[in-house]
């Protein structure tokens, strides 16, 4: 799911992101997460840790709604708290007026 | 009055062996016979008190009683298969039952033990002559050389003979 | 046929799935009743809008849920109801049946959901395709040539833009939302939630994510956020809670009031979200810091009711009643009914017993014991009065299905009703109404005439039926008239004969009427489908017989026929004399009670070979009850005993019992439970020494009287 391509780490998100595929997603997000942190912890003192900005591609994303909204922006926050200054892109326009309709944008940091 | 709950146990025993399942039966007399029902539809027994009296019912039908707020009828066996001597005094003896949803008391001359049988000692019911309809009986126990006939309370207090249950057209 | 549904099966759907069903079924209900009984004139405004509210909310509570399948077929009943009440579409007799099919497809799919009923897709596409075409001729046809495009709200998203039209007081809102855990997992689409929401106002909506959240501890099922939304709109709080009511329990929503200004018209709040929110405070902060820009947009084909509708029924929302209810389940009620019951019994054991304590020494205790049966009478009465319901629930359903038979059987057809209001308890609603349903259709196959025979006999060729009801003397009485043909006497007796049913010329009107409830009866001469396969009449008699009710017909030929049904009111409670026969006692109604008395001599005469009392000019035949019951008595003369005098729908009897006992209320048990149905009584109760004593059936004992006399 994520290709390290020098400090920018591009994370595809893809397929269902609703309440049935949810638990679906999961695992393989905190793998992500934890794979992130351990490189992180590997480079050490040699680079900074902001310079490492997780892209988060929906592109790939069939299906959204609250609970999924609920998890990515979880996943977000986790990493923006880790010290990953994390960006989400490309999202799809219909999911886009779901986020900003349930209110997650602001969680997202996505700008209106 | 003095008024015995029956434990029910519900369980199902396995005997010595481990394979085979026996199930537990209310012996009670009545007249020269001992009978037995399946334990599980034994609520209660009681002692024989004041039962009022329904008009126009069969003479074996003694009436209704008040078991706690619900209203019960009490068939007496005695009378109705033409055994023992129907007498009610101190040692009259009551089962409560529940059949078929509906809470029924019959009248019998006493009751003994709750036995368990199991399968082997379980004989199908030849056609004699007993005091009730061979089509009531599932079977004939043997225990201590004593012979159980067991009945199917459930299809006798449904039927149309004992005039207790209005019969589903 | 498709199986409508969710990926439902692994979801439980719990009480609010539940209240949003049996809302639904009463919008539906409520559509059904204000649509039969439109006239030609079609619906008025407040008719309209009763409709269209219906409609409304049907696919609000269907869009939070994520039933799709619903939500399309009630928007565009709805774009439909909305034109129409914007005048653009006019009105059409064709429209009531085409409305009836929406509401008969909008229950299929209710069905689907609530109980996992087989859905036709067929069906829902049609009734779909015939709504849009009405909808889309019917802007071809409007009036004023305007050409204004429309702004056909979009059926696939929820979210179109519009705007508040101004002049209203504007309120400003602030909610917190935080929803239960398991909201994500109840199928609940919060998007539609809020573009409800979004439908009163302007609205921003905040989610916040809880800080402590990690991966070791996140379940992505469970919802862990909660919402900061703000709201400008015209509506109440009530309003808006309504539309979190199948969602959220009321402490997991509050609800704050922020000062009133000025709503703008505008399509949207641009705010900027200059860091990312840590608390509501600094998010009202940055509101106030960012004012609104007010841009008057209007945005075609808004609904101006929005802000007009101030009344508590707008928005589609149930009007809210005069006095708040709650539901609550009926076995809940029953057991409460039952203990009451056993309350009373217990209180008469305590009066019992007090009888043989001095009056004078245990005067207080007297007192208290006085005391403690008013206030036990009183608490009977009130759990009573909760299982009592308006009959009106069993008339309701006649209307279409008179209009719908009517159109069968080429007939036209009034239905009328009387006493709607009038209350009876719920386990007699449910079991009257088969008969009465069979009566009406009986009616409307047998005894009204074709038009043209109609006016051929000089009558309106409109014929009338007419449900009335009403309590009398401690009964209800429901009514089945029609101004048909009248029950056919040479007919009937010849059937009868045929039959060989005992009949004879001599017998009079009411003898011959009671030959239709014969098993078997019939004078229907082909077998329609809808009634006159001979099963209808007897089992209409021994429905209600087992109601401890009774059935009359009085028939005028040519003029029209009525059928009475008398019922007890109720089953459970009954204020009774209690009597002594021989060893037993028993309890008589007291509504059934003329009066009691001890003859005289002189009163009683021999009249046929009948023993008879002289009351008042009437000669009352003697029953006695220790005969009727093959009893011993202690009592076999008259003179010596008491006589009571009861009168069973015009016919008087003296019943013969040894002595009077005591006039109290009892407590109806069932002896059918356990036992059976015993002639000539009614149920049984448990006296105050715990004995049962059987209740007797006034009616019940003549007919048995008549049997042994035969």
């Amino acid at each position: 799911m994520s290709t390290e391509t020098g400090e920018i780490v591009k994370i595809h998100l893809d397929g269902d992101w609703s309440m049935s595929g949810v638990a679906a997603q999961f695992p393989s997000l905190a793998e992500c997460f934890s794979g992130l942190m351990n490189s992180a912890a590997a480079a050490g003192q040699q680079k900074s840790l902001s310079d490492a900005v997780p892209e988060i591609d929906l592109a790939g994303v069939t299906n959204f709604d609250a609970c999924g909204c609920q998890l990515l922006a979880f996943f977000v926050r986790t990493l923006r708290q880790n010290g990953f200054g994390a960006q989400v892109i490309n999202i799809p326009d219909t999911f886009r007026s779901k986020i900003h309709f349930l209110g997650f944008d602001y969680e997202l940091n996505l700008t209106l | 009055m003095e008024v015995t709950h029956i434990m029910q146990t519900g369980q199902e025993i396995t005997d010595r062996s481990g394979t085979d399942i026996a199930s537990e039966y209310l012996t009670f007399t009545l007249g020269n016979e001992e009978y037995g029902i399946d334990i599980l539809k034994v609520q209660e027994i009681r002692g024989y008190d004041t039962v009022t009296h329904i008009a126009n019912a069969p003479e074996f039908i003694k009436g209704v009683i008040n078991l706690r707020g619900v209203i019960v009828p009490i068939v007496d066996m005695r009378i109705k298969f033409k055994v023992g001597e129907p007498t009610y005094n101190e040692f009259t003896v009551v089962i409560i039952m529940n059949v078929l949803g509906r809470v029924i008391g019959m009248v019998v001359d006493g009751v003994s033990d709750v036995v368990a049988l199991s399968p082997e000692q379980i004989k199908p019911a030849p056609e004699m002559g007993a005091a009730m309809d061979t089509g009531y009986i599932t079977g004939l126990g043997t225990l201590n050389d004593q012979m159980l006939i067991l009945v199917d309370i459930e299809k006798l207090m449904s039927s149309e003979e004992m005039q207790v249950m209005d019969q589903v057209n | 046929m498709t199986h409508s549904g969710q990926n439902n099966t692994s979801i439980d759907l719990n009480q609010f799935n539940q209240v949003f069903f049996e809302e639904c079924a009463e919008h539906l209900a409520e559509m059904e009743q204000i649509l039969v009984s439109l006239t030609d004139a079609g619906p008025d405004e407040e008719q309209l809008n009763a409709i269209f509210r219906a409609a409304h909310s049907i696919k609000g509570g269907a869009g939070i849920f994520g039933f799709q399948d619903m939500t399309i077929v009630t928007h565009v009943l709805e774009s439909l109801l909305d034109r129409m009440r914007n005048h653009e579409i006019s009105f059409s007799t064709t429209m009531v049946d085409l409305f009836l099919e929406a509401g008969d497809v909008i229950s299929m799919q209710l069905a689907g959901h609530r109980d996992g009923a087989e859905v036709c897709q067929e069906a829902i596409d049609r009734i779909r395709g015939k709504l849009q075409q009405v909808v889309d001729s019917g802007a071809v046809a409007s009036s004023g040539g305007a050409t204004v495009s429309k702004n056909e709200p979009d059926t696939e998203s929820l979210l179109s833009p519009h705007s508040d039209s101004l002049d209203a007081t504007c309120h400003h809102y602030e909610l917190e939302f935080t929803p239960d855990p398991d909201i994500f997992k109840r199928g609940v689409r919060l998007e539609s939630l809020f573009a409800e929401l979004e439908e009163l106002g302007q609205l921003v909506v905040i989610a916040e994510l809880p800080a402590s959240a990690d991966f070791s501890t996140y379940d992505p099922e469970i919802c862990i956020s909660c919402w900061h939304l703000t709201l400008d709109t015209s509506a109440s709080e009530a309003d808006i809670r309504d539309i979190f009511e199948f969602v959220a329990d009321v402490d997991q929503l509050k609800v704050l009031e922020g000062a009133n200004h000025h709503c703008a018209d505008t399509d949207g709040v641009t705010v900027e979200a200059t860091a990312m929110v840590a608390g509501h405070e600094e998010f009202c902060q940055e509101l106030a810091r960012n004012p609104v820009e007010a841009a008057v947009e209007t945005s075609p084909g808004r609904r101006a009711y929005d802000s007009n509708e101030l009344a508590p029924g707008a928005f589609g929302r149930r009007t809210s009643e005069a006095e708040s209810s709650i539901r609550v389940g009926v076995t809940k009620v029953d057991q409460l009914i039952n203990q009451v019951g056993e309350l009373v019994i217990t209180q008469l054991m305590l009066a019992q017993t007090a009888t043989s304590l001095d009056p004078v020494l245990y005067e207080s205790l007297h007192r208290s014991l006085l005391q403690l049966e008013r206030n036990t009478r009183d608490l009977q009465q009130s759990v009573m009065s909760i299982r009592l319901m308006p009959i009106s629930i069993v008339f309701s359903r006649f209307p279409r299905m008179v209009r719908e038979l009517a159109a069968k059987l080429g007939k036209q057809v009034e239905l009328k009703t009387v006493g709607d209001s009038t209350e009876l308890d719920k386990g007699l609603i449910e079991k009257i109404t088969d008969p009465l349903t069979h009566l009406v259709r009986n009616c409307m196959d047998h005894a009204l005439e074709i038009p043209e025979i109609r006016s051929a006999a000089g009558k309106e060729r409109s014929g009338t039926i007419t449900l009335r009801a009403s309590q009398i003397g401690g009964r209800i009485v429901i009514d089945v008239i029609d101004d048909g043909a009248g029950l056919n006497r040479a007919k009937i007796l010849a059937k009868a004969v045929e039959r060989g049913i005992p009949a004879s010329d001599s017998m009079s009107d009411e003898d011959v009427w009671q030959l239709i409830f014969a098993p078997g009866f019939s004078t229907a001469d082909a077998v329609t489908d809808i009634s006159g396969r001979g099963v209808g009449m007897d089992v209409v008699l021994r429905n209600v017989q087992a109601m401890s009710g009774r059935v009359a017909i009085s028939s005028e030929s040519g003029k029209g026929t009525r059928v009475t049904i008398s019922l007890p009111l109720t089953l459970a409670i009954l204020d009774g004399l209690s009597v002594a026969v021989g060893d037993e006692k028993f309890i008589i109604p007291l509504n059934s009670i003329i009066e009691s008395l001890r003859p005289t001599a002189e009163s009683l005469k021999s009249v046929n070979g009948k023993n008879v009392v002289h009351v008042r000019g009437d000669y009352i035949p003697i029953v006695p009850l220790y005969e009727l019951f093959n009893m011993d008595a202690r009592v076999t003369e008259p003179e010596k005993g008491i006589l009571i005098l009861i009168d069973v729908e015009g016919e008087k009897a003296a019943l013969l019992v040894d002595a009077l006992l005591d006039e109290h209320q009892v407590v109806i048990k069932s002896i059918e439970t356990n036992y059976r149905k015993v002639d000539g009584t009614a149920g049984a109760t448990i006296l105050g020494d715990g004995r049962v004593a059987l209740i007797l059936d006034v009616n019940s004992l003549l007919q048995m009287r008549k049997k042994k006399a035969v």
